[in-house]
């Protein structure tokens, strides 16, 4: 009987062992890319020195062999404006837009809802060459506003499914009683249902910022004059550039101020994201 | 004056049928009358309910209110207070807000909607709880709060959809004892959702209950009790339940008696009204408590083996059957602690005549003795 | 009046819906279908199309590159497919069952969310780097160290594919490890009770009780990184451009060089045309999946 049970205990020592080296293996490529990452910025390419010239982008002009970085504070700046209009575009468009799917009775909503599906799951860079010359026929490439348009379009079925599932959430007495005490079919909307579902709303406001922050591919194909450009559309350009040799002190130095908002951001809303990996709401076991 | 006519509710379910929620609904309910809508899940009460508030509209068939017709009249111009089972106060507002929300559609300034809703706080107790916010309140609190505001608007018709359920036993009798006092009070015109039969036999005046969209019955609680009008009503009310026996009517000398695969039961009535009821499948009920121990020698004394005896404090319920053969026919019957009954006896009782109702299964379990 | 109202409850929901409608169709809808009109111009650079009927499609069969590209993006996905879900469930089932501690489980959760969390750009540059041909820093420096190699490699023009495949593979698994960490987590314990009473070993409550409970994440997971992986090039074109030599070139980014660094758009939407299409059917298959008819709630105030 004890023998049995020394057996199950050594078991459980090796197994602990296995599991905590596999996991070992597996990370440690990631903690590896963060470790690179934040030597190479502070080393000086040249030397091997830890030096902080690499991080020079924060207040002067710096001009490597092949390639010029500018003070890099007009770049975060106009970073960050796309990434609002986008947002504020993408929110004030997906949030009615959801709440209809979730709450209203209208001709055609199943096959709405199935499209709305399928334009989640579809992948839009597949369509991008159709989108450019839509662009181009519309007199919107090489402008801002055509830019804002695409990113928006992108990302806003994924964001109104995943909108629509927070609506669900919340209780139709809500809105019964709402309707009691006095509102109009919008009033309840614009009173309570609204404010019950303010935690979504931001879940998708950070998306949204964070996917518009990252986006470089865009402006790649719709953008041909440098007057706009972002963070990541720089760091891109400093990656393709046709020169051979790649200052990588500066280029992670840029990374990792492009990253830190990111992360904080992440940071924040970490569990609110928990409550979206959970597939819509269906259940699991 | 609340008068529903005719009054049929029909869903379409995706692939293009139709459930009907409510199969022809006839009500009409006085002025300061306060009604329940009873009945088991599904059964198409708070549909009703929900139609009267004008929150669902009706597929066909008109609501009066009064004498107007409000069909598509919109909730909030119904001048109706609801209250719902989960209370459905609103999270983001204070208790305070939550309560001045009706006044604050109807546009009444700042100072004059807090004053009423102080006032309203007052007489339900809930005035140091006004700067609070739901969450931060217990379900007895909060269900207080649902009626402050539901009736700070003064309305003229109140609708409760099962405000009790979430209570625990005692407070639901406190409660209880409050929203009928008050309703008694301001006079209020009342509808209640309900699936327990006693609240509903204890706070209405009259009762309505329904069944697969239909209603069965509508009339006071001793009405319904003592003169059930069909097998589903029955049933349905009492606690314990009614002993049900069915089988077929037959002849047993100069009276009747139910006779079923497992039992029979002697019916000791002399009228011969129900000789055409002879050979039809028929249901006896009688309550547990008009089922009496009696002398062996008494004539209308039927035998039965004890299987079980539960002490009630001054009484006991106890189970018993007259077949060796299962329990497809068991009787309870409730009578005083002084019967000394053990289990395994057999025991002589009889059944009260008058109290006896007799189903006809044949025609959905009406009672064969009302029109 | 009554007519008047009437008209005005059915028209309240298109205030809420119109600016989606019109986006999506706009930018999707319209797209797909202008993709596919498109494929039978000879548009270019000088704007002015016309229609060269199936000209596109056969240019497509006589280019020698096309099935090699087709090869390659076979290749990719597939592999790339089965890196993401393995490494999915691998990790997903070591930090949440068989980590015991809460606080390590948080950890490593917050290590695979943080790589979940970064732009991809961020990770070309690390990659890059890391496997760049220098021998101060990177994997040619500990490869040095470790005397595994004699001379610092050139690792983009030896082992493209395998890079970009490990690349794209790893980093795309971090969203899968969040999404089955989830499950895993929802998974009450008394089914481990229930299996360890009956005598199941640590490897059997894996086989038998874990893994055939996440059939829905792990149907779901495949189906969209598929989808996922036909049709981005985000790290292929970073990294290596789809060379050296079209060798690490699919047809998603055979499509898009063709189109922006060719300027021939019409060739290039034919190209795609072919992802589009598997893409379509993708989501089908997602469609048939997943019982479509529970998302949709009924609605429960009527007009």
């Amino acid at each position: 009987m004890s023998n049995k049970i020394i057996i199950q205990n050594n078991r459980a020592v090796v197994r602990g062992f296995v599991v905590n080296i596999l996991l070992i293996l597996l990370t440690a490529p990631v903690i590896y890319f963060f470790y690179w990452l934040f030597t190479t910025s502070i080393v000086n390419s040249m030397t091997g020195n830890i030096s902080f010239k690499n991080w020079g982008f924060l207040f002067k002009e710096m001009n490597l062999d092949s390639i010029i970085i500018p003070i890099i504070w007009p770049t975060l700046w106009f970073t960050i404006k796309f990434a609002v209009l986008v947002t504020l575009l993408d929110t004030m468009i997906a949030v009615p837009a959801a709440y209809a799917f979730s709450r209203l009775n209208f001709k055609g909503k199943t096959v709405l809802m199935k499209g709305l599906f399928f334009f989640n799951a579809f992948p839009s860079a597949t369509i991008m060459i159709a989108i450019f010359f839509l662009l181009v026929n519309l007199n919107l490439v090489n402008t801002l506003v055509g830019v804002v348009l695409v990113a928006v379009a992108t990302m806003l079925p994924n964001h109104v499914y995943i909108l629509k599932g927070f609506f669900d959430d919340i209780p139709w007495d809500y809105e019964w009683a709402a309707l009691v005490d006095g509102c109009t079919r919008f009033g309840t909307f614009k009173q309570v249902v609204l404010p019950s579902a303010t935690s979504g709303i931001g879940v998708i406001m950070i998306f949204a910022f964070l996917r518009a922050y990252s986006e470089w591919f865009l402006f790649k194909i719709l953008i041909f004059s440098t007057k706009y450009t972002t963070l990541a559309k720089m760091m891109q350009m400093m990656l393709m550039d046709d020169g051979d040799i790649l200052d990588y002190g500066a280029m992670t130095a840029l990374a990792i101020f492009f990253a830190v908002p990111v992360a904080v951001f992440y940071m924040l809303s970490q569990r609110q994201l928990m409550k979206i990996s959970n597939l819509g709401g269906k259940k699991l076991a | 004056m609340i008068k529903i006519e005719n009054l049929l509710k029909t869903y379409v379910i995706n692939q293009k049928q139709n459930k009907v929620a409510l199969n022809g609904i006839n009500l009409e309910i006085k002025d300061g009358e306060f009604v329940a809508l009873l009945g088991p899940s599904g059964c198409g009460k708070t549909t009703t309910l929900m139609i009267l508030a004008g929150i669902l509209k009706p597929t066909s068939g008109n609501i009066y209110f009064g004498d107007k017709i409000v069909n598509h009249v919109e909730p909030k111009d119904r001048n109706i207070g609801m209250v719902f089972q989960s209370y459905a106060l609103y999270p983001h507002l204070s208790v305070r807000d939550n309560i001045a929300f009706p006044l604050k559609q109807q546009k009444m300034p700042k100072s004059e909607r807090y004053k009423r809703v102080e006032k309203v706080a007052k007489s339900v107790q809930l005035s140091e709880l006004l700067d609070r916010k739901p969450t931060q309140l217990s379900g007895g609190q909060q269900q207080r709060v649902a009626m402050a505001r539901a009736l700070c608007k003064e309305p003229e018709y109140l609708l409760l959809d099962e405000p009790m359920s979430n209570l625990d036993t005692r407070l639901k009798l406190d409660v209880r004892d409050q929203i009928r006092t008050l309703q008694q009070r301001l006079n209020l015109t009342t509808i209640i959702v309900t699936h327990d039969q006693e609240e509903a036999m204890a706070i209405a005046d009259r009762i309505a209950i329904l069944d697969q969209g239909v209603i069965q019955q509508f009339g006071t609680p001793k009405e319904l009790y003592q003169n059930p009008a069909n097998l589903f009503v029955a049933n349905f009310l009492g606690n314990p339940p009614m002993n049900i026996i069915r089988g077929n009517l037959e002849r047993d000398g100069d009276f009747y008696k139910i006779v079923s695969n497992f039992s029979k039961i002697k019916v000791f009535r002399k009228d011969k009204s129900l000789n055409k009821y002879l050979q039809k499948k028929i249901a006896l009920g009688i309550r547990p408590a008009e089922i009496m121990p009696c002398d062996t020698n008494d004539k209308e004394a039927q035998f039965f083996d004890v299987t079980l005896v539960e002490h009630l404090g001054d009484r006991i319920l106890v189970k018993m059957e007259n077949s060796n053969e299962g329990e497809e026919s068991y009787l309870r019957m409730i009578c005083s602690n002084i019967y000394p009954i053990r289990i395994g006896d057999r025991i002589p009782v009889k059944l009260k005549i008058e109290s006896i109702s007799l189903f006809d299964l044949e025609k959905n379990g009406k009672n064969i003795f009302i029109n | 009046m009554n007519y008047k109202i009437n008209l005005r409850k059915k028209l309240y929901p298109l205030w809420f819906l119109l600016p989606f409608l019109i986006m999506i169709s706009m930018f999707f809808g319209f797209p797909i279908i202008l993709t596919g009109v498109m494929t039978f111009t000879d548009f270019d650079i000088t704007y002015r199309p016309s229609f060269v009927g199936f000209k596109n499609y056969q240019k497509i069969a006589m280019d020698p590159n096309f099935f090699k590209i087709l090869a390659i993006t076979f290749t990719f996905t597939l592999v790339a497919l089965a890196i993401i879900m393995l490494m999915s469930i691998v990790i997903s089932i070591l930090t949440q069952y068989f980590v015991k501690r809460k606080v390590a489980r948080y950890a490593y959760r917050t290590i695979w969310l943080s790589m979940n969390a970064l732009p991809s750009i961020i990770y070309a540059v690390v990659i890059r780097g890391v496997f760049s041909p220098y021998a101060t820093s990177g994997a040619n420096y500990i490869c040095l160290k470790l005397g595994l190699i004699a001379d610092p490699i050139s690792w983009l023009n030896h082992f493209p594919l395998v890079l970009v495949i490990f690349t794209t593979g790893f980093l795309n698994g971090a969203n899968g490890i969040i999404i089955l960490s989830a499950a895993i987590n929802s998974i009450p314990e008394d089914y481990y009770k229930a299996a360890r009473v009956d005598g199941t070993t640590e490897w059997g409550i894996v086989t038998q009780v874990i893994i055939p409970l996440l059939k829905w994440p792990l149907m779901y997971l495949t189906v969209t990184n598929a989808i996922s992986l036909i049709s981005s090039y985000n790290y292929i074109l970073l990294l290596t451009e789809g060379g050296p030599n079209l060798r690490t070139t699919t047809l998603s980014l055979y499509a898009y060089q063709n189109a922006f660094e060719n300027s021939q758009f019409g060739y290039g939407a034919a190209i795609s045309i072919f992802v589009v299409t598997i893409s379509i059917a993708l989501v089908l298959v997602l469609f048939k999946l997943f019982n479509f008819d529970e998302m949709i709630q009924p609605c429960r105030i009527d007009d």
